[in-house]
């Protein structure tokens, strides 16, 4: 089925809208679309484009984005979709010198959408660039803390699933930028915006099992936006869109 | 009970196990150079509860009223180098251990979420400025002429890992290795002429330490220590700073210039502080043991 993307009525107030994204994320190019001022930035673009970040902050620093040097002022917004750095993205360093490039890059991109002073969506968080801080286990333990059941897990670091996670009657809760977007079951909606303003983070995808008893038990979350998701995509292009108005 | 996990030959661990010893808190090390030793069980229901199985030891980690946790990188142990099998299962238990750590209850130095500062030194920078510190001029560049726009500025530059890997600082002399090829991004700073000064904060105690070298990384060469007496703003300062960095113990690098001004380099936020104490106390290490057994 194809989608109607909500197109931006109006961008002339729009200097640049940067979608951070990995190389491989043909998704990415799906909301370029949607926002027609955006441009998709990766870590080649990071490594290859000339660019100054400054520690004095934003003001005098600069990058380059379609072979275009961009005062870094004048991006309007940052759509982050890049949930970490992986040694691939960077294949063009050579492969023994890929890991401590990786660990650099997110330390750069780190302090990139920390400095930059316009809206962000996916900011920096606990979770966001730094890997397995937040991994299953940990929204586990935040789901236990906030009350919301779990489905039963136990896992053990030699032998890793001792009990699988279902793989039907799953129900997806989409949370973004204060509010639920996806579905309309409320306790589900409930849990998913506890789990959600507790972890801080812009967006979260939140699974869970239908038990028998029509009881919701938390299987896993997910943080980095999935723009193949049409409410999602069309969330974050509402959000772009009210950043405009303002 | 008291949680130790790291190198039992480690100096910094070592000291603190001893001064927990002298206070007769009840404390366990679990060896963290036999990982492929350690296996942790995790159960989610019908609260979050954690096995850890180490030899003949079976411990619950929800038993433990604190821990002090300094673990090394595994990947670096020779004997599970050639083991992927044994990497992956390392990586679990290090992944456990942080999800324990994050969630519990106990007093935990440091929280892995905590130390995340460190793993970007110019983010890091942005929490040391909002705190009152001086920051050095940097830039992150691949460009050529930023590059040298800014040595001409300032003279003497060094360059460091934007992140907490191959953190070791020198001094850029000559650019021209840069003019040729093209680089990926590297972090430029200026080189702050000044005094050395070492800072230890523990709970809010403060240990200061004047650092003599002639070296630009004062680890990476020959030093003499001496006691330090901080100021009182400056040592409120430290205990502010690392408030804000959510930990309960770091190691502060800052420089005093001739001038009285108050740069701060980095904070490390698990430092190996048996470097820098030289007390017959232990000071430190009796600092870190008094806040565990608290």
């Amino acid at each position: 089925m194809q989608l109607k993307l909500p197109q931006l009525k109006s961008c002339e107030n729009f200097n640049m809208i940067l979608i951070l994204a990995s190389i491989v994320d043909k998704n990415a190019q799906r909301l370029a679309e949607a926002c027609n001022s955006a441009r998709i930035y990766t870590c080649k673009d990071l490594a290859i484009g000339k660019l100054a970040l400054r520690g004095s902050g934003p003001d005098h620093s600069s990058i380059t984005v379609d072979e275009q040097r961009i005062p870094v002022k004048e991006i309007d917004c940052i759509v982050n979709l890049l949930p970490y750095v992986l040694q691939d993205e960077l294949y063009f360093f050579p492969p023994e010198e890929r890991g401590y490039q990786a660990e650099e890059f997110a330390a750069m991109i780190n302090y990139f959408i920390s400095f930059i002073k316009c809206p962000v969506v996916n900011r920096l968080s606990l979770i966001s660039l730094s890997g397995m801080s937040f991994n299953a286990i940990h929204w586990y333990n935040l789901a236990s803390k906030l009350c919301i059941p779990v489905y039963p897990v136990e896992l053990d670091t030699h032998y890793e699933l001792l009990s699988n996670t279902p793989k039907e009657k799953l129900v997806d809760i989409i949370y973004f930028n204060g509010k639920i977007i996806s579905h309309n079951r409320s306790i589900g909606n409930e849990y998913t915006f506890k789990l959600a303003t507790r972890a801080r983070v812009d967006y979260l995808k939140a699974s869970y099992y239908q038990a028998e008893s029509d009881q919701l038990q938390f299987v896993r979350a997910r943080t980095s936006p999935d723009i193949n998701d049409n409410d999602t995509l069309e969330a974050i292009v509402e959000y772009i869109h009210s950043i405009d108005k303002k | 009970m008291i949680l130790l996990w790291g190198l039992k030959q480690d100096e910094t661990m070592n000291s603190v196990l001893t001064c927990l010893e002298k206070i007769d808190a009840q404390s366990i090390l679990l060896d963290h150079s036999k990982i492929d030793q350690t296996e942790i069980t995790y159960c989610n229901h019908p609260s979050p509860s954690y096995e850890l199985r180490f030899g003949q030891k079976k411990l619950n980690l929800n038993d433990f009223k604190s821990a002090y946790l300094r673990p090394y990188n595994y990947n670096h142990y020779d004997h599970l180098k050639e083991n992927p099998e044994a990497i992956k299962r390392a990586a679990n238990v290090h992944h456990w251990m942080a999800s324990w750590a994050e969630s519990s209850d106990a007093l935990i130095i440091n929280r892995s979420s905590s130390e995340c500062s460190n793993q970007s030194k110019m983010y890091q920078a942005l929490i040391i400025s909002a705190a009152g510190f001086k920051i050095p001029d940097s830039l992150i560049t691949n460009d050529y002429p930023e590059m040298t726009a800014f040595k001409k500025r300032h003279q003497k530059i060094i360059y460091k890992s934007m992140s907490s890997v191959r953190s070791i600082v020198k001094e850029l002399e000559n650019l021209s290795a840069f003019a040729s090829v093209d680089v990926g991004p590297v972090l430029l700073q200026e080189y702050v002429h000044g005094k050395n000064i070492r800072v230890h904060v523990v709970g809010k105690k403060v240990f200061a330490t004047l650092i003599e070298s002639d070296q630009v990384d004062y680890r990476y060469g020959l030093s003499k220590i001496f006691p330090f007496e901080l100021p009182m703003d400056i040592a409120d300062r430290c205990i502010q700073l690392t408030e804000r960095l959510q930990l309960i113990i770091s190691g502060i690098d800052l420089i005093l210039t001739a001038t009285g001004e108050w740069f701060c380099l980095e904070v490390n936020p698990n430092p190996g502080f048996s470097f820098y104490d030289f007390s017959e106390a232990n000071e430190i290490a009796y600092a870190l043991a008094l806040l565990l057994a608290k």
